[in-house]
């Protein structure tokens, strides 16, 4: 079947995780599928349901302050991804940056927030406070002069960035697009999410599709990748598709609707059938809802008979605006090595979920493409399709 | 790439419906701001009721997408993208729910609140009140938004991800954000929302160009946030003058969205 629309090539990519600085620490990570949430200290959690979360080293972060020093933490992550994508070298200055993000700089504006409203003597104004913020002074940073671009749609943020970046890329517009998908924990966010009651227990890891899954844990990170047009690269982005629910704020279409839609139109522009897919890299918080619409959405889109399906936020937690890119460098890998890490799914499936085969333990991958999918809330949804170099 | 053509238009500032060429400001927080107290029922009376649990950048985005819809004569599609400019998002959301987690602890943090902290919330609730269920997409680009918005429009446009885009963008401007701007040395600002339908082809004004890149430094003119310089194109469009609308947006936190609209006919 022929290509609908050209691909693009990702020519490099990088990535800091609770794991450590770069893809190989990712990987190996992803191999032992242990969770890698560890009780939060850097931010108030006391009063929270459940403290765990994945976070970037304490040792890293220093790293990071003492390179960048007036940088906010976003900013940090997002520089050490994308100078581990680049291996130290500076984007030239005509890249376009699109970046994706759920939170940008609330964790530097929640201090100064937190001071007005106790009316305490109000600390400097930070210059990274809003969500636009980051990606400003990421190109900043690296003298960038193309064009910049905030995503932020929740949890697909990155995923978003990319499918436009490749579109941007394909039609000529940019020569090269430095994506970056970045989210820092804080107070504001973990609170949240224990309050939603979308935390799983302390004492019961995430684990999608299994029947007494509860949740999942957060996470922080960033990765970064780098599009261009065409030549060498460590994979090729066949086709993206994003697409709303239009149901509920919160919760997902239940009949996986916009799932379906997105995964549709991904496949259709990388002009590949659903029986290329060789892997699925599924959103899978491990939330009762999310799973459940994430497995009607798959059979809607396969059939009776699915490709393996992975999640990887049980171990690197849940990373928000950074997840989606995250799992797209954990996708490149996959294929580069031809191999399937397996999914952190310790206990059984899930009766109704149980058409969605899950690896618990690595394994060969079959030639074919990846198909990389993200959910969020407002309802909006994409699907990537990634083939090997 | 063909030029898509800009088919229907709606806007909402300040002054009420449509588009003024200038704001009346009043001091606010110590800056000067121009904030919009829209009587949405007044305005819109069979509304959705849902438009009433809303954050204002949500209610004011599904009313003016509602209306160039309708100017369009559009109904519920999966073929019409919802894409959103913005440059404060959910700030003001996110100062209620913070307020609440500040001043009472982990019970004071609502999750109701919380939901609506992601600027992607307009998207979301204009998808639902008007059966929108194709692409979409929220950009940010300071007071470049809006123009980013309509950058990605014409990409999906022209790589066939939808039909015809609904294009959103604004800010609202209140709450503590303001004393923030007021602190970072930041001006006047006046909140406005636009949307704007964008077809492949029809009777219209044709989006001859659209581009954000990098710049400082501010434009002089209204700030309008993230309808920064489409405020000024619904008020040209109103008008029916015929030639051409070219701004520069200058945004002081570091783009600069260029855009350029043909009309040849009154």
């Amino acid at each position: 079947m022929p290509h609908a629309l050209p691909p693009v090539t990702l020519s490099r990519t990088g990535a800091v995780t609770a794991a450590g600085v770069g893809v190989e620490a990712l990987w190996r990570a992803l191999l032992t599928a242990e969770p890698l949430a560890r009780t939060v200290e850097r931010y108030r959690t006391d009063d929270l349901t459940v403290r765990r979360a994945a976070l970037v080293d304490d040792a890293l972060w220093r790293g990071f302050e003492a390179r960048w020093p007036a940088a906010e933490r976003s900013v940090q992550l997002a520089l050490a991804a994308v100078e581990d994508a680049l291996a130290g070298a500076a984007p030239p200055p005509d890249t376009a940056l699109f970046l994706g993000t759920s939170l940008g700089g609330v964790s530097s504006w929640e201090p100064w927030h937190a001071a007005l409203v106790r009316g305490d003597a109000l600390p400097p104004a930070p210059g990274c406070a809003g969500h636009g913020d980051t990606a400003v002074q990421v190109a900043r940073a690296f003298g960038l002069r193309g064009e910049v671009v905030t995503v932020s749609t929740a949890c697909t943020s990155s995923a978003s960035a990319l499918i436009q970046a490749a579109d941007a890329v394909r039609l000529g517009e940019v020569e090269r697009a430095l994506v970056v998908g970045v989210d820092v924990l804080c107070r504001f966010v973990h609170a949240g999410f224990d309050r939603l009651g979308a935390l799983t227990p302390e004492h019961l890891t995430p684990r999608p599709f299994c029947a007494d899954r509860a949740g999942m844990w957060l996470g922080e990170g960033a990765a970064a990748v780098l599009v261009v047009r065409e030549g060498a690269g460590v994979a090729r982005y066949l086709g993206g598709g994003a697409a709303g629910d239009g149901v509920h704020m919160t919760a997902p279409d239940r009949a996986g609707g916009g799932l379906h839609r997105a995964s549709t139109r991904a496949l259709r522009e990388a002009g590949v059938a659903p029986g290329d897919v060789a892997w699925v890299s599924a959103h899978a918080t491990s939330t009762r809802f999310n799973d459940a619409m994430e497995a009607a959405g798959l059979a809607r889109v396969f059939g009776a008979e699915l490709p393996p399906v992975h999640g990887a936020k049980p171990v690197l937690g849940h990373t928000l605006g950074a997840s989606g890119l995250l799992e797209v460098v954990l996708c490149v890998e996959a294929l580069r090595r031809r191999e399937r890490p397996p999914t952190h799914a310790p206990t059984p499936p899930d009766p109704a979920l149980a058409h969605v085969p899950v690896d618990r333990a690595p394994a060969a991958m079959a030639p074919g493409v990846a198909l990389s999918l993200n959910s969020a809330m407002a309802g909006h949804n994409t699907a990537i399709v990634l083939g090997a170099p | 790439m063909s030029e898509p053509v800009i088919v229907a238009w709606a806007a909402v500032t300040a002054a009420g419906e449509g588009a003024p060429d200038a704001p009346t400001f009043t001091a606010l927080d110590g800056i000067m701001a121009s904030r919009a107290a829209l009587p949405i029922r007044a305005l819109w009376p069979d509304a959705p009721e849902r438009v009433g649990r809303m954050d204002r950048p949500a209610a004011h985005g599904l009313l003016v997408a509602a209306r160039a819809l309708a100017m369009a004569g559009l109904g519920p599609s999966d073929d019409t993208a919802v894409i959103i400019g913005t440059s404060h998002g959910c700030a003001e959301v996110n100062e209620r729910y913070h307020r609440g987690l500040v001043a009472r602890g982990a019970e004071g943090a609502s999750p109701l609140l919380f939901a609506q902290t992601i600027p992607s919330t307009p998207a979301g609730e204009i998808a639902i009140a008007l059966g929108l269920r194709g692409h979409a997409a929220t950009v940010m680009a300071g007071r470049a938004s809006g123009v980013a918005a309509l950058v990605e429009a014409r990409r999906a446009l022209a790589l066939g991800r939808c039909a015809r885009a609904l294009v959103v963008a604004g800010d609202t401007a209140g709450g503590d954000r303001l004393r923030l701007r007021r602190a970072r040395g930041e001006g006047p600002c006046a909140e406005a929302t636009v949307a704007l339908v964008v077809a492949r082809e029809g009777d219209g004004a044709a989006l001859e160009h659209a581009s954000v890149t990098a710049g400082d430094g501010g434009d002089g003119g209204v700030d309008w946030l993230g309808a920064s310089g489409l405020v000024e194109l619904v008020a040209w469009l109103t008008r029916g003058e015929p030639g051409r609308f070219e701004r520069a947006v200058r945004c002081a936190s570091g783009r600069v969205g260029t855009l350029r609209v043909r009309r040849s006919q009154p």
